[in-house]
């Protein structure tokens, strides 16, 4: 088998490239949250900053697959 | 009521999305939401150029290499399903029905996948087959293949096409975006991917857009059982709401077709969708199947199925809770939701249930992620539609029927055009929903049509070797002509519906139930009379593609936790809890 048919481009994994989707996304969100905490959006509970901890969880899950899936040049991280 | 996706599920209210009331746009978007969503449209594009120079082969563009691991193999098979309409149409469901919507997530999808993974995948896998009308051909030959093929593409583009129609007119509705702007700019999206890169480009985007609608749809469960007072607190709440706790049951209330919401009795579920209808649908319908066909081993293609089915037990909370939490709190705002059509001035129907909670609970940003949830879902269904279109169309009746002996480059530029060409049918096809609306329930009951049937004759060549070619050819005939028939009889005369559901109390639900049972057994019995009456094939002939005449490699050498079966077993233990814990 070829690893690099598994892979998005021949170096980064599928896994590594929706990593960096997620990733960008969380700091978008994670961003508008911040400034939500004191501009609160017309939400039912707003309060509890769903836009904030949304955006943290889009950083964390997306720097996992990122850190995961980074290209290290082996066969074992290519999803 | 919204269609959702699987193409076994009954029409309920119909696929009538056309009667969505034009509201103008319930949702703002503000420029953060914007970028989101067109962050994710780079996204997908990038995709498809980055992968267009790893499709050299027809194997490449049709099945991906055949080199997908389980996780994104089976994420992409349920992904696949996931498309077109799931989310809204599902969650209006809920709304309208309570929870016994989850019956189609449930006993409608989790036996048959992961029946497809211990009895049938093994089949689809060692005749190195490269789709179910292929399988067809190698078990019964050629004119039952052509039966099949002829049938699945055509239902396939007009899928959708009614899919891209749907997903414009949600547009439309929830974001006051222009229809044919939306319909442009998702086909030729979808268009310019598959066509790039493939299956390969098509999967991949799906396992993309897979954890964007989880990601995207978690805010609205989550928030809303926090408002509701957590699960107590919901069920209280549409208790009071409802004025009955039925609507939180998923057996206790089947024992007529009177004591539940939507008309049916348990027959009609257990046996009508939760056999035939499931069955025919997550092992045969080719626009699945395909994704796990393209599994790098049998044993991962074997888990693929298993683990969409751990995700499907799963997808109720993002889609069917939803529902309820709008029975449970909208109430409370003033906003009691109504059936399509009946909606006057200032009032909002089941199918804005799922927008009305995203923006309730979410704020921009998040707001923007939640509608990409929408459009990611809709564009992976249209893209497995076309994917599909393109391998049926290449594999089973352009090569077979108008040019046998081309180089694969040549089928590969062939795969390339039909991908363009089933886009621009099914654009074709949306604008043609948009002037007929009756042309959606026609498309839906065609689908229906030809899945269940096609279970019996897949199923009947897999496990008898005396089924003979014969027998599924007019088995699958005789099982698409009942399901035709029955379906003619009770749109000219509605009294017949009794008659097919046996009973006067059936609701319109349950034909669709009823009437796929009775097409399987026809299809069945038909196939196993014509076969004793017929010569079947030698068994030398049967090898790899029937019990009893094929070595199917076991996992023994595998540790427990890495076998199939194993993993099957824990997704059944974990489904029989659900029906328990919500019974």
């Amino acid at each position: 088998m070829n690893p690099s048919k598994l892979t998005v481009s021949p170096r980064y994994s599928v896994w590594f490239y929706i990593g960096l989707l997620l990733f960008t996304y969380g700091i978008i969100i994670f961003g508008a949250g911040v400034y939500q905490i004191h501009h609160r959006p017309p939400t039912i509970l707003a309060r509890y900053n769903a836009t904030l901890w949304g955006g943290l969880i889009l950083i964390l899950l997306g720097g996992l697959y990122i850190y995961s899936f980074w290209p290290r040049g082996d066969t074992q991280n290519l999803g | 009521m919204l269609r959702p996706s699987a193409g076994y599920v009954p029409t309920m209210s119909a696929v009538s999305i056309v009667f969505l009331r034009l509201s103008g746009g319930i949702v703002q978007l503000s420029w953060l939401d914007l970028l989101i969503i067109i962050i994710y449209f780079f996204a997908v594009l990038g995709i498809g150029f980055l992968l267009k120079g790893q499709v050299n082969t027809s194997d490449d563009f049709f099945l991906a290499g055949r080199e997908m691991t389980a996780w994104v193999a089976g994420i992409s098979f349920l992904a696949a399903n996931m498309g077109a309409l799931e989310l809204m149409g599902w969650a209006a469901s809920a709304y309208e029905y309570g929870i016994l919507a989850a019956h189609w997530y449930w006993i409608g999808a989790i036996p048959a996948m992961v029946f497809l993974a211990l009895v049938m995948m093994p089949f689809y896998y060692i005749s190195k087959t490269h789709s179910v009308p292929g399988y067809l051909k190698l078990r019964y030959g050629e004119s039952t293949r052509a039966l099949s093929a002829f049938s699945f593409v055509g239902m396939t583009v007009l899928m959708s096409g009614i899919n891209m129609f749907a997903m414009a007119k949600v547009m439309q509705v929830v974001l006051g975006w222009n229809l044919n702007f939306s319909i442009l700019v998702s086909s030729v999206t979808v268009a310019i991917y598959v066509t790039l890169g493939g299956l390969r480009s098509a999967i991949v985007n799906e396992v993309l857009q897979f954890f964007l609608i989880w990601l995207g749809a978690l805010c609205v469960p989550i928030l809303g059982l926090v408002e509701a007072g957590g699960w107590q607190g919901l069920k209280t709440r549409i208790a009071e709401n409802i004025g009955t706790t039925g609507y939180l049951h998923l057996w206790t209330t089947l024992g007529s077709f009177r004591g539940n919401p939507m008309g049916v009795h348990w027959t009609g579920i257990v046996f009508g969708l939760g056999f035939v209808g499931a069955f025919g649908y997550w092992t045969t319908d080719f626009l699945v199947v395909q994704r796990v066909l393209t599994a790098r081993d049998l044993r991962s293609a074997q888990m693929a199925p298993v683990i969409g089915a751990c995700f499907k037990l799963a997808v109720p909370f993002i889609v069917i809770l939803p529902g309820l939490i709008g029975l449970a709190v909208l109430p409370s705002s003033g906003l009691r939701l109504v059936a399509e059509g009946t909606a006057s001035a200032g009032q909002h129907t089941y199918n804005e249930v799922l927008p009305l909670l995203l923006v309730r609970y979410a704020g921009p940003g998040l707001l923007g992620l939640g509608i990409t949830a929408l459009i990611a879902g809709f564009m992976s269904g249209m893209a497995g539609n076309v994917s599909a279109f393109a391998t049926v169309w290449t594999y089973d009746i352009y090569r077979p029927m108008l040019n046998r002996s081309a180089s694969d480059t040549h089928y590969v530029s062939v795969g390339r055009w039909s991908t363009i060409v089933g886009v621009l049918i099914s654009i074709g096809t949306a604008y043609l929903a948009m002037h007929f609306n009756s042309i959606m329930d026609y498309v839906q009951a065609l689908f229906s049509f030809f899945v269940t049937p096609l279970f019996a004759t897949v199923i009947l060549g897999m496990i008898w070797k005396r089924t003979s070619p014969a027998g599924g050819f007019w088995g699958l005939l005789a099982g698409i002509g009942s399901s035709i028939g029955m379906w003619a009889w009770v749109h000219s005369d509605p009294s017949a519906l009794s008659k097919i559901a046996l009973s006067p109390d059936a609701q319109p639900m349950a034909e669709n139930l009823y009437r796929m049972l009775w097409s399987w057994l026809i299809g069945f019995g038909v196939t196993v009379v014509v076969s004793l009456l017929t010569k079947p094939l030698p068994e030398t002939d049967l090898a790899g593609l029937v019990y009893g005449c094929t070595k199917i490699p076991g996992h023994d050498h595998y540790p427990l936790v890495q076998r199939p079966a194993f993993w099957a077993a824990a997704v059944i233990c974990v489904f029989l809890y659900l029906q328990w814990l919500f019974r």
